[in-house]
């Protein structure tokens, strides 16, 4: 015996015909229920198709321009190889912070790698390289094996940059304070959700992203604003 | 950036919108970053609602900013033979794909504990709160009933694209489009 309920969302489509579509009508026409639940599919077809759509509660513009500046100066000056590494010097400090803090937006761990190796490591006094931690809330320091507070390093980061800010351009300051906002609500949005998900691996990871993508652009940022 | 883009356009795809759209991806084809600003303003809603179904919401701004980072990479390969907006839908949604299956997004979503949930909606309910418990009801499909639903039935895609887009046959895609609308009438039923 055909179970017709199955039928339904082939039918609503306009996916059925010929024979099959005749006897779907002519059981439609005696069964209630059956007309009930095509209605309540159709209901649900409607409705998914009529949402509204959601614009971002911020303008992520200014993000993704410094992203694509970011590629267009890494399409004129290669940044991926070590040799290369001291042409970068050619450019002025804002182009060089508008380009930094935008690749270290991305993400992008092997440009962060050539950016901070490519003339033998970082400076001396340079903050250090850390490497995304598991968990949000503290961030191993590589070699040594210790932790350090997270909240506190950032606090000295945004310390050093506000020391420093007004080396930098006021186009490259806003750039970063953009950056900085986007990477702040996703932190916040992360522990929103964790609140109520404290156990999602999922979103302790995005959280531990988020936090560990803010220290980087800090660290970059300091590191310019000391420059 | 390959600024020679073929501009013709299809029957069906006109407006002023698709006309300034076309204007603005061939000057931002060739380096102008303000055509490419108004692109954004034009479609970054539908972007960012799209992603925000897809994946989690708290994803969504970052998310939209990779894919207009990719689509100001990709703007060369445009070539103008379907409106700007269903090519940017495509690479919205190739994008949230890979992202979905990069950060292994595969948990159950249906759990039991839903159908209290899925039953708390009241007819009475203005519209708005229904369509806060159907985004709600959205997120707790099982996975791939969710992507189909989300492409097929919120998006509008076929489910010819949608089998592409999915890797799966059309009878799959079917058969969890049937599968997300029967969960998801409990959203609306009183």
């Amino acid at each position: 015996m055909t179970d017709w309920t199955e039928k339904l969302s082939d039918y609503l489509d306009g996916d059925l015909s010929g024979d099959e579509l005749a006897k779907l009508e002519a059981a439609l026409q005696g069964d209630a229920a059956l007309r009930g639940v095509l209605e309540e599919l159709r209901a649900v077809k409607d409705t998914a198709a009529s949402l509204p759509q959601h614009a971002p509660l911020s303008d992520l513009w200014s993000g993704i321009e410094a992203r694509i500046e970011a590629d267009r100066l890494a399409d004129v000056v290669p940044l991926s190889s070590a040799g290369n590494a001291r042409r970068r010097f050619s450019f002025t400090i804002p182009q060089l912070a508008a380009a930094a803090v935008a690749l270290l937006v991305l993400g992008s761990a092997s440009v962060w790698m050539a950016m901070s190796s490519g003339a033998g490591g970082l400076e001396s006094g340079s903050p250090i390289a850390v490497a995304p931690a598991p968990e949000a809330g503290f961030v191993s320091a590589p070699g040594d094996g210790s932790t350090f507070s997270y909240e506190a390093t950032i606090q000295d980061l945004e310390q050093q940059l506000q020391v420093g800010r007004d080396r930098l351009d006021p186009k490259t300051v806003a750039t970063l304070e953009g950056s900085l906002a986007t990477i702040d609500r996703a932190i916040a949005r992360a522990q929103e959700a964790l609140e109520a998900d404290p156990a999602s691996v999922y979103l302790n990871r995005h959280l531990a992203d988020a936090r560990t993508r803010k220290l980087h652009v800090l660290q970059q940022a300091a590191r310019l604003a000391r420059s | 950036m390959n600024a020679s883009i073929a501009l013709a356009m299809k029957p069906g795809d006109g407006g002023s919108a698709a006309n300034n759209d076309l204007d603005d991806v061939r000057l931002a084809a060739g380096g102008d970053v303000a055509a490419f600003e108004r692109l954004y303003h034009r479609h970054v809603a539908r972007v960012h609602s799209l992603v925000s179904r897809m994946l989690e919401p708290e994803l969504a701004d970052e998310v939209t900013q990779d894919v207009f980072v990719r689509v100001w990479a990709k703007l060369g390969t445009f070539r103008g033979d379907a409106a700007f907006s269903t090519w940017l839908h495509r690479v919205t949604v190739n994008l949230v794909l890979g992202q979905r299956k990069k950060l292994g997004i595969r948990r159950e979503r249906y759990l039991p504990d839903a159908e209290a949930v899925l039953d708390r909606t009241s007819g009475a309910e203005p519209r708005a709160a229904i369509g806060a418990e159907f985004e709600a009801g959205m997120r707790r499909l099982p996975d791939r009933a969710r992507e189909v639903f989300i492409l097929h039935d919120v998006e509008g895609f076929k489910h010819r694209e949608v089998a592409e887009m999915l890797g799966v046959t059309t009878g799959t895609t079917k058969a969890q489009l049937h599968r997300a609308r029967m969960l998801m009438r409990k959203y609306l039923s009183p």
